[in-house]
Formats: C-alpha cells, sequence, structure tokens
C-alpha cells in the first residue's frame, strides 16, 4: 500500500515513479490501441505524474540557482525552507486565515540559526524574502507558474500548459493583516497527490488511521493524521475556491448546474468523515484513560491533529450549509449592480502594448481619462476667503528651475524677485492709518486724503487691500472695522461699494 | 431630525469615507455604515441617488469599501492639474502611460486580475515599473527598426520620440528628479497610496503593492473601460481614413 511505503520513500516527496512503474508504462504503451480506455487511462495517468515532476520545479530552480545570489546560501538547503514555509501555512490555514509573515519567521529562525550559527537578524529576513519571493512567483509578478508539457492524447501526444500557483498573499477578511496561504496545487504537491482525487484519498487517509492505530503503530498513525487534515484542508479550499468563483461570477445556471451538486457531494463527505472520525477518537480516547506513559503523549498527539481535522470539516460543513443564501444575495446584488464583471481583460498586452503602438494623437486623448479610471477622483475643496487673500498679497512666486544636462555658463546670481509691496509702503499705510483713522471714514474719504499726503501708487493699492481683507476677516485678524456704506465710489483710480472704515474698539 | 433627514446624515457620511478612500477595517463606523448601505433600502436609495447626482458611478461595495468612479461630467472627475500641477502636454501623457504601467505591471494577465479581491499583488517599486516601462517601449522600438516593410505614420513616430525622449530622461548627476521617468513612477506610486489604491510595504525601499481596492477598482470597471478607449479610438481612426480615402 502506498501509505506504508512512505518512510522508505526518501528523495520521492514530489511523487517520482519507481524504475518499475516505468517499466510498466512503456510496455503498456507498446500493447495498446489508439482510443481504446487502457490508452486513455494510460495518457491520464502519465499527465499526472508529469504535473506532478512540474510542480516542485520553482522550489528545484530556487536551490539550483542559490550560488548566484549575492550573498552566501551555501550552509542553507533553500528546498527544505520552500517546505517548511508550505508546512507552516497549510497547517495555519482555516477559512480566511493562514500564516502570517511573524509565523513563517518564528518556524524557520532556529532552523536557518542551527544551519548557519552565527547568522545575524537581517540574513534571516533576506533569506525567508527569498523563500517567500520564490514560492509566489515574485520575479514574475505573482503570475502562476506556466510549463508545457507532452501528454498522451487518444495515442497522440499532444502539448499542454500546466499553469498553477504555489502561495499567495491574501487580506484577512477580519482587518488589515496579510497572510500567507497555499493553493491547492502546493497542498496538493506537499501530500504527494497532485491530480488524484480528494475523496478518494481522504476516505483512505481513514482507512490507513484506523489500521495503523489498531495494531499499536502510534508513530506511522501520527504521520498518516496529519496528512489526513492536511488533505482536509486541501478538500476544504478546493470547495471554498470553487464557492467563491461561483459566487463572484454571480452564475445562476453554473450555480445550478454545478455547485448545487457540488455541495451536495461535499456535505455527505464531510457527514460520513466526521462520523469515521468521531469513531477513532472515541476509540483512541478510551485507549488513552488506559495507556502507559511511553504512548501518552503520542495518543494526544494523534488525537490532536483529527482534532484539526474534524475542525476543518465543521468550518466547511458552516460554509456549505450558508453558501446557498450568500448566493442569492450576491447575486441579487450584482444583477443590480456590476456590469461587464465577465469580460477578463489582459492588462499587459491588451492595454499597455497597445498603448505604446498607439499613435500621439490617442496618447493625447486617453491619457487624462485614463488618470481619471485609475487613479481614483478629485475631491474638489473650494478655497476659503482668507486663502484668496493670503495669495494677493503674497510676493510672486520663484518657479523651480527645471533640471537640464547642461553646463551652466559663468553668471552672476540674480537679484532676488521684488515683493509686490515694497516695506516702505507697508509703513506709509502704517502711518497713515494711525494718523488719519481717529473716527469713522468713508473709503473714499481716505483715498482723497492719501492722496493729499502724497501715499504712492501701490501704498494705495496696498490699503485698498487690507481694507477688503479686513471687511470679512474673522475677528482674531481684525485691526479695525470695515462696513458697507451702501453708496458707490470712483476716485482715485479705484471703483466699488464704498466702506466705512473705524479704529478697533479699546 | 426625522428618519429621512437621519438616513440622508448617514448617506452623506458613507459618501464622504467613500471619496476619502478610507479603509473600512480602520473605522467602524465606516464599516456600520456599509453594513447598513446593504440591509436598509432608504440609506441605499438615498446614498445611490447622491452618488447620481454627483455623476459618481459605484462599482463596488463590500467588506473593502464603498468604490466610486467619476463620470465625464462629474464635479470629483480627476482633471490632469487635481493629478500633477503644472504639467506640460507631454508630461500629461506620460503620467497617463505611467498609470496604465502600474495596472498592467500589478495585473499583468487576466488570470491575475480576476483572482480574490483580498489576494495582494506584486511588489512595485519606482525603479522596477520605469524599467518595464522602458523595457517595453524598447521592443516595440526593435520591432518597429528589424521590420523594413513596416509602414510607419507621422502620428506614430511622434509618440514613440516622446516615449524615447521620457524614457531617457536623467538630470544630470545621474540623480533621480520629478521630471525623471523614475521620479514620474515615484509620483504616481506616491498619489496612489495617498488615494488607498496602493499600500507602502517598505518605506526605506520604496516598495508599494496595490489594495483590494485597487484590484476591484480595475477589476469592475476600469480594465473595461481602458479596453472601450481604444476601441473607440480604433473605431473612429478607421473611420476617418475611410472619409479620406472617399474624399
Amino acid at each position: 500500500m502506498r501509505y506504508q511505503e512512505r518512510p522508505d520513500a526518501e528523495g520521492e516527496l514530489f511523487g517520482g515513479e519507481t524504475s518499475s512503474e516505468q517499466d510498466s508504462l512503456v510496455s503498456r504503451a507498446q500493447n495498446l490501441a489508439p482510443g481504446s480506455l487502457e490508452m486513455r487511462e494510460l495518457g491520464e495517468a502519465v499527465a499526472r505524474r508529469t504535473r506532478s515532476l512540474i510542480a516542485p520545479a520553482p522550489i528545484l530552480e530556487l536551490e539550483s540557482n542559490k550560488a548566484q545570489r549575492d550573498f552566501d546560501l551555501s550552509q542553507h538547503d533553500l528546498r527544505m525552507l520552500c517546505l517548511i514555509v508550505l508546512d507552516v501555512v497549510i497547517d495555519k490555514m482555516g477559512f480566511g486565515t493562514g500564516a502570517t509573515r511573524r509565523d513563517l519567521a518564528v518556524a524557520i529562525g532556529p532552523i536557518l540559526r542551527t544551519a548557519e550559527p552565527e547568522i545575524v537578524p537581517e540574513r534571516e529576513t533576506r533569506i525567508l524574502e527569498l523563500v517567500l519571493q520564490a514560492l509566489l512567483n515574485e520575479k514574475s509578478r505573482r503570475q502562476q507558474f506556466v510549463e508545457r508539457y507532452a501528454a498522451l492524447d487518444e495515442g497522440v501526444v499532444r502539448w499542454r500548459e500546466f499553469a498553477y500557483r504555489l502561495l499567495e498573499e491574501t487580506q484577512t477578511p477580519e482587518g488589515d493583516e496579510r497572510v500567507y496561504r497555499a493553493s491547492s496545487e502546493a497542498i496538493n504537491l506537499y501530500t504527494e497527490m497532485l491530480g488524484y482525487n480528494l475523496e478518494d484519498a481522504a476516505e483512505a487517509d481513514l482507512a490507513v488511521l484506523k489500521y495503523q492505530s489498531q495494531r499499536g503503530r502510534l508513530d506511522d498513525a501520527i504521520q498518516t493524521a496529519r496528512q489526513a487534515q492536511i488533505r482536509a484542508k486541501a478538500y476544504a479550499e478546493k470547495v471554498r475556491l470553487a464557492l467563491e468563483v461561483a459566487r463572484r461570477d454571480a452564475d445562476q445556471a453554473k450555480w445550478s448546474s454545478e455547485i448545487l451538486p457540488l455541495m451536495e457531494g461535499a456535505l455527505q463527505h464531510i457527514k460520513e468523515r466526521l462520523r469515521k472520525e468521531g469513531e477513532l477518537r472515541a476509540g483512541l480516547e478510551q485507549r488513552r484513560d488506559q495507556a502507559a506513559p511511553a504512548d501518552l503523549t503520542k495518543l494526544n498527539r494523534l488525537l490532536d491533529e483529527i482534532d484539526k481535522s474534524e475542525r476543518t470539516n465543521l468550518e466547511l460543513h458552516n460554509l456549505l450549509i450558508t453558501a446557498n443564501d450568500k448566493f442569492r444575495e450576491e447575486f441579487a446584488r450584482q444583477r443590480l449592480r456590476r456590469t461587464a464583471t465577465g469580460l477578463r481583460v489582459s492588462l499587459e498586452p491588451e492595454i499597455l502594448l497597445r498603448w505604446i503602438g498607439e499613435e500621439v494623437s490617442f496618447a493625447r486623448l486617453a491619457a487624462v481619462p485614463a488618470l481619471n479610471l485609475l487613479a481614483g477622483h478629485a475631491v474638489p475643496v473650494p478655497p476659503s476667503l482668507e486663502q484668496l487673500w493670503a495669495k494677493l498679497l503674497a510676493p510672486p512666486v520663484t518657479p523651480e528651475p527645471a533640471e537640464a544636462n547642461v553646463t551652466l555658463p559663468d553668471t552672476a546670481a540674480l537679484a532676488s524677485s521684488p515683493p509686490v509691496f515694497k516695506p516702505e509702503d507697508w509703513l506709509g499705510v502704517r502711518d497713515f492709518l494711525r494718523a488719519e483713522l481717529r473716527g469713522s471714514r468713508s473709503l473714499s474719504e481716505l483715498l482723497v486724503i492719501a492722496g493729499g499726503r502724497g501715499l504712492s501708487s501701490p501704498a494705495k493699492r496696498l490699503f485698498v487691500l487690507l481694507t477688503m481683507e479686513q471687511f470679512g476677516a474673522a475677528d482674531a485678524r481684525r485691526q479695525f472695522h470695515v462696513r458697507p456704506s451702501g453708496e458707490p465710489f470712483d476716485s482715485s483710480g479705484f471703483a466699488g461699494d464704498d466702506l466705512f472704515v473705524s479704529p478697533p474698539l479699546p | 431630525m426625522n428618519h429621512v433627514a437621519n438616513a440622508a446624515h448617514d448617506a452623506g457620511r458613507l459618501l464622504g469615507f467613500a471619496l476619502r478612500c478610507q479603509n473600512p477595517a480602520t473605522s467602524k463606523e465606516y464599516s456600520d455604515l456599509l453594513r447598513r448601505y446593504e440591509d436598509d433600502t432608504m440609506l441605499r436609495d438615498i446614498a445611490d441617488g447622491m452618488c447620481s447626482g454627483f455623476g459618481l458611478r459605484i462599482i463596488y461595495s463590500g467588506k473593502h469599501g464603498l468604490i466610486v468612479t467619476a463620470t465625464e461630467a462629474s464635479p470629483f472627475r480627476l482633471n490632469s492639474d487635481d493629478y500633477k500641477g503644472g504639467m506640460t502636454p507631454d508630461d500629461r501623457i506620460l503620467h497617463g502611460i505611467i498609470q496604465v504601467a502600474v495596472a498592467a505591471f500589478s495585473f499583468p494577465r487576466a488570470e491575475t486580475l480576476v483572482q480574490d479581491d483580498d489576494v495582494q499583488p506584486a511588489h512595485v517599486t519606482a525603479a522596477s515599473l520605469a524599467r518595464y516601462l522602458r523595457d517595453f517601449a524598447e521592443a516595440e522600438n526593435s520591432k518597429v527598426a528589424d521590420s523594413p516593410d513596416h509602414e510607419e505614420s507621422e502620428e506614430r513616430r511622434v509618440w514613440r520620440a516622446v516615449l524615447a525622449q521620457a524614457l531617457t530622461k536623467e538630470t544630470a548627476a545621474k540623480r533621480e528628479s520629478t521630471r525623471s521617468l523614475t521620479g514620474m513612477c515615484r509620483y504616481a506610486l506616491e498619489y496612489l497610496e495617498k488615494h488607498g489604491l496602493m499600500r507602502l510595504v517598505d518605506e526605506q525601499k520604496g516598495i508599494y503593492q496595490g489594495t483590494s481596492a485597487y484590484r476591484i477598482r480595475l477589476k469592475y470597471h476600469g480594465a473595461h473601460a481602458l479596453v472601450e478607449q481604444l476601441r473607440i479610438f480604433a473605431a473612429q481612426r478607421l473611420a476617418s481614413k475611410g472619409a479620406e480615402r472617399t474624399a
């Protein structure tokens, strides 16, 4: 039996073939007629095994390229570190949760320190970063890993593509935290069963677990129970993903034809599994009460793994019994709001490349609408009166000189730009107001007096602007009182509504 | 306040959160309002009506917030001065293509864009974005150069010249300036971060990552609208060429 052979199958972590299996494939292929049932079965088996060989490629590539990195990694096996990361992630996975970066750092830290006792924390972070980048396919901007492989289709060799992910970073539903989750391919890869039916594998796990525990092979049983609980997660992930895709697409027909039967099958599977796990747990709990101290720890560990599996199945059960209502809500919501969600757009080839190959008139036309589409919206803020006055009274803005790739000629530095109003204008206005603003006077009258006192033209302009600023000024900034007179005026080059200006109250 | 006035007040608060691109995970009031938007018909009708009046289109409401986009006539429509003041016409078109590049870098293929809203896209820095854009533009240039039969219109030649000039823009001291391509990319990322569409993963290294709101904006509206924009332009060009031939 495959599960009993595991301890001896070192080096076949990803489901490698034995030579006898390969011989049998060759001899079978030689004797089969194209199109026969056996030929189809052979084609499927070979394709499945080829995918099993392909899936760990990113992990193997990381290890084989480690000498090309700009820091020494010779003391570390990056393959092992990848698998430990996957192990921690899968262990922490449930519905909507996964392993945080801290979880991973805590898990691989001691291993890194054992391999390299003098390692510094920065290097630990860097190695974890490297492993995560490889599993996320960061160098290809987190796209799927894609590999072409030859498959036997009705006895004919055809090329197919195997696209898969290993790890994903997601935002937790509760908050703003980021966690890592393994894809179903990664979980399958980890449990050496890429392409196998998950329900069948789960059934087999339970049978083996029962057999091993009945015969007192507790060490083997712990391994099997751990594998079984990881497969429970893989199965839950597969079902969750199918429900999520259907909910997102809000496709009523697909929901009825594909998802409802899948849900029914899943509920049946979980019910059966919970029953068998319950029986197994009851038997083990009985044995624990009479167990010798040496077996007690092992039994507790075994029960812990079964408990984890039960929890995953219960969570999946809860998800399934509420899924139909959630879909109906989402369907109603999307029917009202979303449009064109069915259209799948590849931004790089369909948008960016076409923009680059377009004409300048398109780029001119499309640039600002693209900003509006991609960079959000504007929130117009009306300027306050105070801001407007500040702008009017401010010295002119010196533009920031653009940098250019030229050597500057030998020139003298320019004098700084003169302000709009010189200090003597400000002093002139101050003295004028101190001298003349003894009671309430109209602006037109004051302007005539200012002309008589020989106030310069900019000083008169400053006086008018300050009067207008004081008209709407907040109490804290008010230096004299200004109120409308209700009369128009036109003198000394100024025109508008006349104002009464009076000194501040004592 | 009566019931309607209360609902209008809450709809206004909800819209305020949406326009500030706040994250519902950081505000209990916002997440409560989002829940009410789903359950309370009056609040939803008023909020929808306000959005419609403001020329805002709701593209998503859920745990990632109320995500809106401004239509042509909306006062909330982003124009080039809102994005960056004092841009030259060339700057405007370069900032436009840089925003397209940020989106394509984060979600290159349909399969990456249609992933769960919670899945976080690739990390991006100003330098990697500039390199990405430069690689594509150079590939396009060599494609044109390698094709002897290629007939290039004046319009296309000008566009390639504008791109080429931008891609090689550096300062005298080889430092990054706001007018260099890397500087413009940095501006784009910072702008998106200020508007809740990117998050700063590592301040020291300048690493950014698109948020769920960014994915949603593209997945449910932006990407389709960009395709439509290209389609309309191609149709107009075809029509004008047809008219030229007829004349």
